[in-house]
């Protein structure tokens, strides 16, 4: 067994305690170790957004909007529009999270939630280009965690899709004097694919989904891993200090691909998303 | 953009309203787990949660009083909230907003029970449509009252506008922006006080008398709404 | 005039009764116009014999209390004092942790880190609160470490026939503990 680093007397009791249930297949909220707590999905409640959607993962709320506007395209990719990821942990969700400007967590947050997105081919971003090497559409991403009982990777994941998948963008036309307007019509995003990430996590030899506060504190290590729905991995963060034993990565892989796919079925029959 | 034309002639307002009507509100008491005190209040499409964290240690620890509790507020917008993408951060208007929203809690909750100590308030607008320092603080002030701080009275508020010479209740956004004036108030009503007043355009002294009936008209029903909406979440809770 | 019955929900503000009815008690207060209110969201309970009335918070503050017994741990040990930090009280954790202080005993010889650790967890009792500031004490019996942590290491300090001995090092260290010293059983429901 590797050596962990040190933990506080009351951390490893806890520890302690999880473990213990583990070995049984139970956890602190009554769940079996591989499963995911119940999933809601509400989109479109905030009407200025362009597209929104607000997710609950148990005890764990994410608000993601959307909002589109017209820029100037990337220099190497100028028939491509483009996209930009936020997270903002709220100092109402959690007594961990303070004022201020995103700390280290947000940005992670933001930028694994952006590599699901980007890597996972989520969107046509040629299908965002209004005049190639000119104008294209910028969709800002906003995740906010509202409340945080564990894990805002997966839900906020989850948020961000339904907004994209169930977004009304304005559309903007090349008028008769060549200036881009924006008109009364909006359209969809056809989403090319539907990327998903489940958070797992470790503690010893033994494998947890979905961790909610209690045993994200105290456990050894954990990682965050997304796929899409052609079988790819197409993001793994390993998200907290600690160390993952080798000899854990298949288990690791095969409950992630499981756990994914499940949420992917959720997430689409709960938003209504069509398979890309 | 040509400014629309926002009352009709049988004074009528651009959302179907009459003039001393306040829109559609809902609230909900309890809603973010992880807070001491949680509410959700919507006035129309101004959408606001607000939650509490305390009595609590302060930090940085020399910031603590040792005869009060100090009340810290932010008053904060989400991005998408507004027509054009709002930055990330807080605005001068949003640190504005804090102070004043802060100020009027200050003056009604028992600080001096908890010396050393902090009570943190946050509220976040999630929509915006006009009037969110008013349904922000209606929601702070459940939040409070669901978080267990002991407290003089509750604050109810609204703010009234001046749109095309006629004084309306519950300004929403378009209103605000083409109408003359925006005179957002908070009220402890059992105490007979004004805990929160601004004004942001221009009243004669008479309709600045009218407007402020108004309001207390609007806050007295927002008042009560405040108070159902307390005794429907313990009702719940037993019944759950 | 009464204005709401006993077990009626109120919120802050809302008047319950005149002051001829009943007299303010816990969580009212008197206003002006003689009106007794609320100061909190909670339950009407209406004293006939004491002719008072008070109001039962539905959702009370966590407060640590004069009397209190206490699970801290320890965070800085200082010549006459040590820092702790109040996890829970009673058995029931605290949302937000309190610093408190271990005050000396009477007639201390010596100095604090002869009786408690940097890491120890610790039973100890609310003995007074100025200001804010909450004064412990472990000098009773019952009181002390249940758990320790090594001065040099970090590792469990567990009881022998020579004294607490670290699993890790083998250095003996001296702490003022509790019977149930190393029940970890019992730790758990203290932790809550």
């Amino acid at each position: 067994m590797p050596m962990q680093p040190k933990k506080s007397l009351t951390v490893r009791i806890m520890q302690d305690k999880i473990y213990r249930l583990l070995q049984q297949g139970k956890r602190l909220d009554g769940r079996r170790p591989d499963e995911v707590r119940p999933v809601r999905i509400e989109t479109g409640l905030v009407e200025k957004a362009d597209g929104s959607a607000l997710v609950s993962m148990g005890g764990t709320k994410i608000l993601v909007g959307i909002k589109a506007e017209v820029g100037t395209p990337y220099p190497d990719r100028p028939k491509e529009g483009s996209f930009t990821v936020n997270a903002e942990l709220l100092p109402l969700a959690s007594t961990t999270f303070e004022p201020g400007p995103p700390d280290e967590r947000g940005i992670e947050l933001a930028r694994v939630v952006d590599r699901s997105l980007r890597e996972g081919g989520a969107l046509d971003l040629e299908k965002l280009c209004i005049i190639p090497g000119e104008k294209v559409y910028i969709l800002f991403i906003d995740i906010y965690v509202l409340d945080y009982d564990g894990n805002y990777y997966d839900p906020s994941l989850l948020a961000a899709v339904a907004a994209l998948a169930t977004a009304k963008i304005p559309r903007y036309e090349v008028g008769e004097d060549g200036k881009v307007e924006k008109t009364e019509e909006r359209f969809s995003l056809q989403l090319t694919a539907i990327p998903t990430t489940i958070t797992i996590g470790i503690i010893k030899e033994l494998l947890l989904v979905d961790p909610q506060i209690e045993e994200e504190n105290v456990l050894d290590v954990s990682l965050v891993v997304g796929t899409d729905e052609k079988g790819n991995i197409v993001s793994i963060q390993k998200n907290s200090p600690g160390l993952i034993p080798i000899g854990l990565m298949d288990r690791i892989t095969e409950l992630a691909y499981e756990k994914t796919e499940e949420l992917r079925r959720k997430l689409i029959e709960s938003a209504g998303i069509p398979l890309p | 953009m040509e400014k629309p034309k926002l009352i009709s002639e049988d004074g009528v307002r651009v959302d179907g309203r009459r003039l001393d009507e306040l829109r559609p509100i809902k609230m909900e008491v309890g809603v973010l787990d992880k807070s001491d005190g949680s509410a959700y209040v919507e006035f129309g499409k101004t959408k606001v949660f607000a939650a509490v964290f305390g009595p609590r240690e302060v930090h940085p620890k020399h910031l603590a009083l040792p005869e009060r509790a100090i009340l810290n507020c932010r008053y904060h917008m989400t991005s998408f909230s507004v027509e054009d993408r709002k930055p990330l951060g807080m605005t001068r208007r949003e640190v504005e907003l804090s102070k004043v929203i802060r100020e009027a809690l200050e003056s009604i909750v028992f600080l001096e029970e908890f010396p050393r100590t902090s009570i943190d308030i946050y509220v976040e607008v999630i929509q915006a449509d006009g009037g969110t320092r008013t349904t922000g603080l209606t929601a702070a002030s459940l939040a409070l009252a669901d978080a267990g701080i002991p407290m003089a009275d509750m604050i109810a508020a609204v703010a009234v506008g001046k749109v095309e010479g006629h004084l309306v209740l519950d300004v929403c956004d378009i209103e605000d922006k083409y109408g003359e004036a925006d005179l957002p108030v908070a009220m402890a009503p059992r105490l007979n006080s004004i805990v929160l007043l601004q004004l942001n355009g221009r009243l004669s002294r008479e309709e600045f008398q009218k407007a402020m009936a108004l309001a207390r008209e609007g806050i007295s029903k927002i008042y009560q709404m405040q108070r159902e909406a307390l005794k429907r979440k313990y009702s719940s809770v037993e019944e759950g | 005039m009464v204005f709401a019955q006993d077990g009626e929900i109120v919120s802050p503000g809302q008047p319950i009764c005149v002051e001829e009815e009943f007299l303010p008690g816990e969580n009212t207060k008197l206003h002006g116009d003689g009106v007794v209110a609320s100061i909190t969201y909670g339950r009407v309970r209406y004293d006939r014999r004491a002719r008072k009335v008070k109001v039962e918070p539905l959702k009370p503050v966590e407060e640590v209390r004069v009397g209190d017994t206490v699970l801290a741990e320890v965070k800085e040990v200082q010549d006459k004092i040590a820092v702790v930090e109040i996890i829970s009280v009673d058995g029931r954790p605290l949302k937000h942790p309190r610093t408190a202080f271990i005050l000396p005993a009477p007639r201390m010889r010596g100095t604090m880190d002869e009786y408690v650790g940097v890491g120890d967890l610790v039973v100890a009792v609310v003995i007074n609160i100025f200001a804010g500031v909450i004064g412990l004490t472990i000098w009773r019996q019952g009181l002390g470490a249940i758990y320790s942590l090594c001065d040099s290491c970090g590792g469990l300090l567990k009881r022998t026939q020579k004294g607490l001995v670290c699993t890790r090092c083998g250095k003996r260290e001296k702490r003022k503990i509790v019977h149930y010293y190393g029940n970890m059983a019992r730790l758990a429901s203290m932790v809550g």
